[in-house]
Formats: C-alpha cells, structure tokens, sequence
C-alpha cells in the first residue's frame, strides 16, 4: 500500500509549507498535552479544546491534500466528537488509541516537508479508533455545539421589539440556517460569508453565534440567524447555498405567532468509515487563514527578533565607545570654555545610556517565553516511559512561569527530556521494588525551574533507588574509564562525575526505553557548549537529583576581559572561580610543569596565550592568574592582566577560520577592536589530556 | 564565477577591481568585492594560519582578513598610506584582503584576457585564472575561491582542530 521513500507531492508553496509545519506542529503540541491530561480530568473545556486541535489538523490536512493525515485525523475527530458528547469515556485504552495516532499524525505531518513517504501505516490506527466507537453510546438527537436544537435564541427584549417593528414595516422575518461543510478548512471564513450575504439581504436581527464572534472569524460550523428582509425565503436559500462549502442552508419565513427559533441546520451524511476522505478544500489558504493569534498579540519571525537583538547589541558597543569619547573629550577640555560641551555630552550618553538599557531588555523580554511549553511535554513522556517500564510514576512540576530566551528554549528540551527518562526508567524502583523497601508503590518525579541572577535552573528529582556507587566505580573500571586504585581512592562526589563519561551505563538491562547510558556524556556536552552545567546528586535508596543550569539567553554572556599578548580575551565568568595576582601566588615546579596550589587544590598553570597556540614572544611579564574549571576540573591561567567584567554579544570568527580549539568566537570591545572569547571547555579539556600524557609519560 | 565568464558575457568585457602587491597588479571581478577600506584595527588570532592576518570589525560584523603578500609568498613589508582591505565575497564568506594599493577600476576587454601561461611566475599557484594584457602592463585575473580555499593540509589542520575539541569537550 504505502511505499516508503516514494515522492508525495502536496498542493502548496515554500510559504504555505512554513505555516503548514508550524501548525500542525503546534496543533500536535496541544493535542500532546491536552490527551494525557484526558484520564485525570475531561472536562468539558478541555475535551472542546482537543477536538478543535484535531479538528484543525484535519482541516489544513485536507487542504494541501494529505489524504493519509486528513483520513485519520477524521477518524481521530469522530473519537473525540462521541468523547465530548460523553457518549465515550476517556479510558486509559482510549487514550492510548488517541495518543498512537497522534504519534503518526508527526510522522505524516514531516511527510509534509520531507516529501517522501514515510511508509507509515495508518490503517490499523483508523481501525482501532473506530472499533472504540462501538461501544460508545448513541448519539443524542440533539448532541454538541451547532446541532440546532429548535429552542429560542433567548432574545433580549430588545430584538423582539425590533422584529415586531419590522414585522410592522411590512418586511418578513426570516430563521435561517447555514451549516458549512465538516471538511471546510475555513470554516470561520465562510460564516462570515454567510453573514455578508445576510447583511445583504435585508437587516440581520439576531444570530447565532453572535455577531461579533462571526466577524472576528471565529464561528464554527454553524451559522443560525434571524433577518428581517424583502426578498422571499427561496431566493435567500439559494443565496447562500452559493457560498464555497456550504453544506446547507435553509430560510423559512416565521409566522406571527411561531417561536423565534430556527431550523435545525441542514447537515451532510457523515461518512461512515474514514476512507471516505473529506474533499480538499481550497489548497494553501488553510493554513494562513488559521494562523490567528489572540487578541492583542502578534506573532514575529525569530529571524526578526534576532535581527533587532544584533542590532541593540551593536548599539550597546556604540554607546561604550561614546562614553570613551565622552572621557576623552572631558580630559581635552577641562578647565577650558568648552567644558561645557563636555558635559552635555556626559548628560546625553547617560541618557543613551538608560535608553539602550531600558530597549535591550525589552527586546530580550520579547524573546522570553516561559518554560511552560517545555515542562507541558514532559506528561506524556513520563507516561509512555512508566507504561513501557512497569513503573507507576507521578510527575509533579513547577515554576511553569520561569521564562527564558527562546534559544534556550531550543535547547534545553532534549537534554531535559533524556534526563527525565533516565529518572523513570532507572532511577524509579518498581512497583514492587518500592512496596518491599516500605515507599509508596507510585514513584515520584520532580521537575522544577527556577531563575537565579542570569541563569535558569531546571531540577529533575526522583523519590527512587538512587545511584549505586560500587557498581559506578565497577563500570568504570571495567570500561577502561579509570584505573581500579583512582576508582577505589576517588569520593562520592567524584564517583558521581563518572556516570558522565563517554560508554557508562549502570542500568543492569538495557531497556528500549532510555537506552545504555551513551547520551548523559552528550547531554553535558551539550549544556557546556551553552556556557552551562549539570551537576547531580544522589543518596542511596533516596532518589536522585539532576540539576541544569543554563545561561537566562545564548546571545549575550558575562565575561571577564583579560589581555595576553596584546590581545583581549573574554572568558566566560560561569567558568572563573576566581582570579589573583601573580605576585605572591603558590607557584610550583612539578617534574617539569608548574603547579598553582589555591588552598588545598593544585591547578596546573597555563599561558592563556601560548595554551591558544600565540607563537609571538610575550610582552610584559604575565600579573594575573585566572582561575577556571570546566566540569570539574580546574586550571590557573596566567594573563598580562585584568580589565573586569563585562556582558559581551558572541559573535562567530566566520567560515573562513572556522573553529579554533580554545576559542569560542569574537566580541566587539568599547573601543570597535574585537576581542576573543575563550572556550573554557576545550582549553581545560586540553589541560587535562596534557596532564594525564604527562603522568603517563613519567610512568613509562 | 562561471556567471561572469568573459567568453558567455554579452559585453564581451570584464569589469574589475585592480590592486597592486609588490610590483605586480591583479584583477578581481567588482561583483565580487563588497568595499575596500583602509587598513583598520585588526586582531590576530592565535594559532591560525600565518597567512591569516586576523579579524576585524566592519560596521558590527566580524570580517577575516587575510594577509594577500603572505597568502602568495611575497616578502612581506612595512603598510604604508597606500595600503588597503580589499573586501570580497566568497565562498568562504565575507573576507578582506590586506593589498599594497589599489589602483583603479577597469573595463578590460574580453580580447585582451588569455589564459594563464609562462608569462606569469604565479600561475603555477592555480588561483591565476586568465591574464590580462593591457597597453602598459600585465594584470593577473585572480580566482577568489582558489585563493582563499582551504588546501589539504589546512583541512586536514581544521579537522585535527576540531577533533581535539570534540574530545576535550
């Protein structure tokens, strides 16, 4: 049936395809979220919320003509439609259906933009959602929104007096309804249509939805209203049954004495099985006709916000080089007539000063977004992995309202997700595990955000078995990642660093779930790429404790200037523990190599500019030492000196250099020179293999 | 390049930017060249190839540039007022060009450019594409990508580069 890898061709442009994507991925988001929290609570706003997702996909589905994606999205919509009318309920077995299906509406969603076939089957899925079907209820004569149900529209008095005065002025009055095809991907669109004609028409009295709900494109399928007009039912009926993907319409005219209601709305067959596919629409229009943003928001291309944040970030350099011709200009002038000037101009770049401050951090506020989105995918995860494992898990989250730039937001989802599995598949004990080490047989998860100064800390804590250091320290001896004698001497908190060495795994099976342990190393990795950390925590048969710290946005980072060799370097301050002069300092020789002693740690001393590989002689005597750690590890760094702290904007060296091991990109300093930003974690890293080829080499 | 090949071009002529480095004169296509400025400010960075002169700040943007004597083997010298950054795009991206001087901006007529021979000392280097005869002189036309490509050994010192960060990371 499907063929994998055969070219599918859809009906839209590069543009319609953005969209496209960006909807359904956001329409599956909600679905993602809104299906787990199905079995705790099916509220009747949630379950209108689902359907709509549903509903939408199906819509713009259709529209660009993926049948596959629009049959199933159908089938999922016909399961929701019995959820909300409670003909259904919302049992684990249902969800289940609901979430498979979901997961193969992302794969048919990238067919989209991959243009080949992914070979996904699709059929079963249709099958087992409409199976659930048959055990739901009948469906109510009069069920869900939009079914009309004859009853009054509940007029004011108002609207009974105008009828009555145009009933007076010889006019008709007219009930109609319209309903507009099930597999319209504009539905809102065409209930305006509707109430254009009406308007056309004659005076519109009332309707339902009210007006303002069909102006603002937001009705749904139904459109029922009251008119009072000229023209006879028939030729109004018709009128309307004109517009694009109406499915029905009927106009009667209303009898002095008859109730105010209006005729159920002529309504298609529904297709009895989901192969019956809706007709397309019109292709390309669905998506950019649903994406509406509330009220009051708009939405803004990332490219542009990162376009305006490059160019505040060249406006705060502008404004460092004004205050130092400002300085200049102060010192030329003292004492003379024109000291005047001077200080105009002093008053002014303060003000310029604030300005760019004040516009810096709205633009940065713009790019903010709270880390609910993240933390609202964790459910679901949590859910598959405990189902999968055997384990009952309860995740409980908090601080939903942190924010964080959106490039954070990017990145720190996969590291937060691996993390998460890991604390449900091998942090979490069995159900029977728990109950025979006196826990509560459901296991709990934590996940909590919080900001602190210019970070974000994410914390993933488990109630589980906690970490087995013996069987850490076995590991990685038996991988080769430590001699048995450094594994046996090292703490527990050293013990800790190993499980993040590359080829650690401690779980005794390896499970499909979080697999063996490759991916705790990347996920550090990672995070320090980002100028972050991870650190952990375990106590045994107490559970563990992730925590990730990550900058509050990846556009702008604190960094200590320090000169070497004439050249500015701008280290990052998340990896400078502290500095100190030369002068005074603990400096020794070691077979060979230098050694700081900082109390009661021995950090080998490097030239900030010979380790980044400067062949040009020294110029001064280095003053300074830098002390940095990476990951653990610590080293002194000897520097000319030391200019101070500053936020600096990361700017890449470009294609031509590449990436330079030990640094990690360029940065406009106060006076328009460019400044070099240190990779901490390659030059630390370096250190370290240089120490170790150094013991090995005493050794041989 | 291709685009601009003389022999597909309607005009029947090339237009180019002419810069001088110790006594010879050279020839890029103006397409290619975005600006030219004075020598400004410009940081080394440690550890990159010689003929790498550093990274400069144009207008907020951080530009390699290129030192074009050392790229092509010619003594170096003291820079002088004439001295100039040439700055071209590439494949490599933005990138500027430290030059002795640059002279002038020319049509040079398709009938006048050869391909490159013994004439030039040069050519044997691969980023000389043709040579142009003018009345008073000789200009070399320059193939940018060439020039400033990676060669083997520079890849090869990139991707040693980059492993050692990998690892370190």
């Amino acid at each position: 049936m499907a063929e994998e890898g055969k070219r599918l061709e859809f009906e839209l442009d590069d543009e319609d395809l953005k969209l496209f994507s960006e909807e359904a991925a956001e329409q599956i988001e909600v679905l993602d979220v809104a299906l787990v929290q199905l079995e705790a609570d099916a509220d009747d706003e949630l379950l209108q919320r689902i359907f709509r997702a549903a509903h939408t996909l199906k819509g713009s589905s259709a529209a660009i003509g993926h049948k596959k994606m629009a049959s199933l999205t159908h089938a999922m919509e016909s399961v929701l439609d019995a959820l909300r009318q409670r003909r259904l309920r919302p049992s684990s077995e249902v969800v289940d259906a609901l979430l498979n299906a979901l997961d193969a509406l992302r794969v048919l969603a990238n067919e989209v933009v991959t243009r080949q076939d992914s070979g996904i089957e699709t059929q079963s899925l249709e099958e087992e959602l409409l199976a659930l079907l048959e055990n739901a209820g009948e469906e109510p004569a009069n069920a869900g929104p939009g079914h009309g149900d004859g009853a009054d529209f509940g007029f004011a008095a108002q609207a009974r007096a105008d009828i009555a005065a145009h009933r007076a002025s010889g006019k008709s009055i007219l009930a109609v309804s319209v309903r507009i095809r099930d597999d319209s991907p504009l539905p809102g669109i065409r209930c305006f249509q509707v109430l254009q004609e009406l308007d056309a028409a004659g005076t519109v009295v009332a309707t339902d939805p009210p007006r303002q709900v069909i102006e603002a494109g937001e009705a749904d399928y139904v459109v029922r209203a009251v008119v009072a007009a000229t023209l006879p039912p028939a030729q109004l009926q018709a009128a309307l049954a004109d517009i694009s993907e109406v499915a029905g319409a009927e106009v009667r005219e209303i009898g002095e004495d008859e109730p105010l209601g209006a005729p159920a709305p002529a309504s298609e067959p529904r297709p009895l099985r989901p192969g019956a596919a809706p007709s397309a629409g019109e292709p390309g229009n669905a998506a950019s006709a649903s994406r509406r943003a509330g009220a009051g928001s708009i939405r803004i291309d990332v490219e542009r916000l990162d376009g305006l944040m490059n160019l505040v970030g060249e406006l705060v350099i502008d404004r460092a080089r004004l205050i130092r011709i400002k300085d200049q200009l102060a010192a030329v002038l003292s004492g003379s007539e024109l000291a005047e000037l001077a200080e105009n101009l002093e008053e002014t770049t303060a003000h310029l000063g604030r300005i760019t401050d004040e516009l810096q951090d709205a633009i940065m506020r713009t790019r903010m977004l709270p880390i609910r989105s993240v933390l609202a995918r964790l459910p679901r995860i949590v859910r598959d992995v405990a189902t999968r494992s055997g384990k009952k898990v309860e995740l409980v989250t908090a601080g939903e309202e942190t924010e964080l730039d959106r490039s954070v937001i990017e990145v720190i989802t996969d590291p937060l997700v691996h993390i998460l599995r890991n604390a449900v598949d091998h942090g979490i004990e069995t159900p029977e595990e728990r109950r025979r080490a006196g826990k509560p047989e459901t296991g709990t998860v934590t996940v909590t955000a919080w900001n602190q100064e210019a970070s974000i800390y994410i914390s993933v804590k488990d109630d589980g078995r906690g970490l087995d250091f013996e069987a850490i320290r076995a590991k990685a001896v038996e991988r080769g990642l430590v001699s048995a004698e450094a594994a046996a001497a090292a703490p527990p908190d050293e013990v800790l660093q190993y499980i993040f060495l590359p080829g650690l795994s401690t779980a005794k099976q390896v499970s499909d779930v979080s697999g063996r342990g490759v991916g705790l190393d990347i996920v550090r990795t990672n995070i320090e790429r980002l100028n972050g950390s991870i650190s952990v925590h375990s106590e045994r048969g107490k559970g563990t404790e992730f925590i990730i710290q990550l900058p509050l946005t990846l556009a702008t980072t604190k960094a200590l200037m320090v000169v070497a060799r004439g050249i500015v370097y701008a280290i990052p301050l998340v990896s400078v523990t502290e500095t100190l002069p030369v002068r005074g300092a603990d400096i020794h020789s070691v077979g060979g190599r230098r050694l700081l002693r900082l109390r009661d740690a021995l950090l080998p001393v490097l030239e900030l500019a010979a380790a980044l590989g400067d062949r040009r002689p020294a110029v001064a005597e280095p003053a300074y030492i830098v002390a940095a750690q990476h990951a653990g590890r610590q080293v002194a760094l000897l520097v000319d000196h030391v200019l101070g702290e500053q936020d600096v904007v990361v700017k890449s060296l470009g294609e031509l250099l590449g990436a330079r091991p030990g640094i990690g990109g360029a940065t406009i300093l106060g006076d328009g020179t460019l400044g070099l930003i240190v990779d901490t974690p390659s030059l630390v890293g370096g250190a370290a293999r240089e120490s170790r080829e150094t013991q090995l080499a005493r050794v041989a | 390049m291709s685009a601009r090949n003389p022999a597909e071009s309607p005009a029947a002529e090339e237009h180019v930017v002419i810069f001088r480095l110790d006594r010879e004169f050279y020839a890029i296509d103006i397409h290619s060249v975005q600006e030219i400025v004075r020598l400004q400010p410009i940081t080394a960075i440690p550890g990159s190839d010689p003929w790498v002169e550093g990274i400069t700040n144009l207008r907020g943007r951080v530009v390699p540039v290129v030192d074009l004597r050392r790229r092509c083997g010619i003594p170096e010298s003291e820079h002088t007022s004439e001295t100039r950054i040439v700055v071209v795009h590439c494949s490599a991206g933005t990138v500027g060009l430290i030059v002795d001087a640059v002279t002038e901006v020319l049509r040079i007529p398709a009938s006048a450019i050869e391909p490159p021979n013994a004439l030039s000392q040069s050519a044997a280097n691969g980023y000389l594409r043709a040579v142009a005869k003018l009345p008073d002189r000789l200009v070399s036309l320059v193939n940018l990508d060439a020039l400033l490509g990676l060669d083997e050994a520079t890849a090869a010192a990139v991707d040693e580069a980059q492993e050692a960060l990998d690892a370190a990371a």
